[in-house]
């Protein structure tokens, strides 16, 4: 699938996605990538931190709710 | 030299993909309105892949009191975490979220306020009052961060805009946010919401820099011709002979002589007696860039109007 599929997919169809140039397609599609790899890691470690500042009695319950 | 409104856009994008807007700088030739959408629909699929932990996030609620999420948030979630969570957890429980608001610093949410989800404010700003928000907005306002200011405006009820122009005595930062603001009709709305002492206000500070004359120019333009009027005649009745040369070499400058043009187009004869009583409006560059600005037969009839009330 080239990169303006790609977008067109992710994003749904759009005339925006359309006035890309190739090189810009590529260009969003790696980003946005990126973006959302970054941006699952960072809510990753931040629930990790934040149940060690949960009050004791809450984490067990919390880590349940979260993770099963 | 990029709009203003293409500016804002391009950098609301840059900070969704988290780049710097440098990066992304070959987009401008989308314009505003594809870079709007673009921007609306990646943040859109941002905030959608965390739906299910939101949710299961959102289920902690009942077991933390707000002063306890308050302290863990600001000592341990980032502002990105922090913004995104808080706009889904917010739609979830409404009736915490201004508690909740009041308990953080105003440094924290001005840092979380450029990642909320913007379909989450619509949902969250008639819920919040003045109070809770406005020393947020005092801060973004303080770092200069207007591209935030405008992105929340698109949302602030006119309760929300009256109590942050009374809480609010940046003069250039409303201005600069006005500037910013994507929706011409919302634009419309908010300055209409604004008292007319304070409308005079900024329109006197906006005469301040080359930058801010030509942000009063763009947020002018885009107004419906009646208030388009009344807020230029307030503008140039603030233009001293001190002041003119300033005001028309940011227009030539800033390559906003249409904008002129379009104020000129509606103002009363005696603020374009005011624009015109200035020899240096013969010289080539500015005659040039009204000549060159002239596209619609409105422009054409304001310039042929200025041209009649020139010095002999």
């Amino acid at each position: 699938m080239d990169a303006r599929a790609t977008l067109h997919d992710r994003l749904g169809r759009t005339a925006a996605v359309d006035a890309l140039s190739d090189a810009e397609a590529v260009q969003v599609t790696e980003l946005l990538a990126a973006a959302e790899r970054d941006e699952r890691q960072a809510l990753d470690a931040s629930i990790d931190v934040t149940l060690r500042h949960l009050p004791r009695l809450v984490r067990m319950p919390a880590r349940r709710i979260l993770f099963g | 030299m990029t709009d203003f409104l293409t500016q804002s856009q391009l950098g609301l994008l840059a900070r969704t993909l988290h780049v710097e807007p440098d990066e992304i700088r070959s987009l401008e030739h989308l314009g505003a309105a594809a870079l709007h959408e673009l921007r609306e629909r990646i943040s859109n699929r941002l905030f959608d892949q965390h739906a299910a932990m939101f949710g299961r996030i959102s289920k902690l609620a009942p077991l933390v009191p707000n002063a306890v999420v308050a302290k863990v948030s600001e000592l341990a979630v980032p502002a990105l975490v922090a913004g995104r969570a808080a706009g889904a957890l917010g739609v979830d429980h409404p009736g915490r979220i201004e508690d909740l608001l009041s308990r953080l610093s105003a440094g924290y949410m001005a840092d979380c306020a450029p990642h909320l989800d913007p379909r989450a404010i619509a949902v969250l700003a008639p819920r919040v009052s003045g109070d809770v928000l406005v020393p947020a907005a005092a801060e973004l306002m303080r770092r200069k961060d207007y591209v935030t200011t405008a992105s929340f405006v698109e949302f602030a009820t006119p309760e929300l805009i009256r109590a942050f122009e009374r809480g609010i005595d940046d003069d250039l930062g409303l201005l600069h946010t006005a500037a910013l603001t994507y929706s011409a009709d919302i634009l419309s709305d908010v300055i209409r919401a604004i008292p007319t002492a304070r409308l005079d206000s900024i329109m006197r500070s906006s005469l301040t820099t080359p930058e801010s004359i030509r942000a009063g120019l763009s947020v002018l333009s885009r107004l419906p011709a009646a208030q388009r009027a009344e807020l230029g005649d307030a503008l140039v009745a603030h233009v001293t002979p001190e002041v003119r040369p300033a005001l028309l070499d940011a227009v030539v400058d800033g390559e906003m002589a249409g904008e002129l043009l379009d104020l000129i187009a509606v103002v009363s004869d005696e603020a374009r007696r005011v624009l015109a009583d200035d020899p240096a409006l013969a010289t080539d560059a500015r005659t040039a860039a009204l000549e060159a600005a002239a596209d619609t037969d409105a422009r054409r009839q304001a310039l042929e109007a200025l041209r009649a009330l020139l010095p002999a």
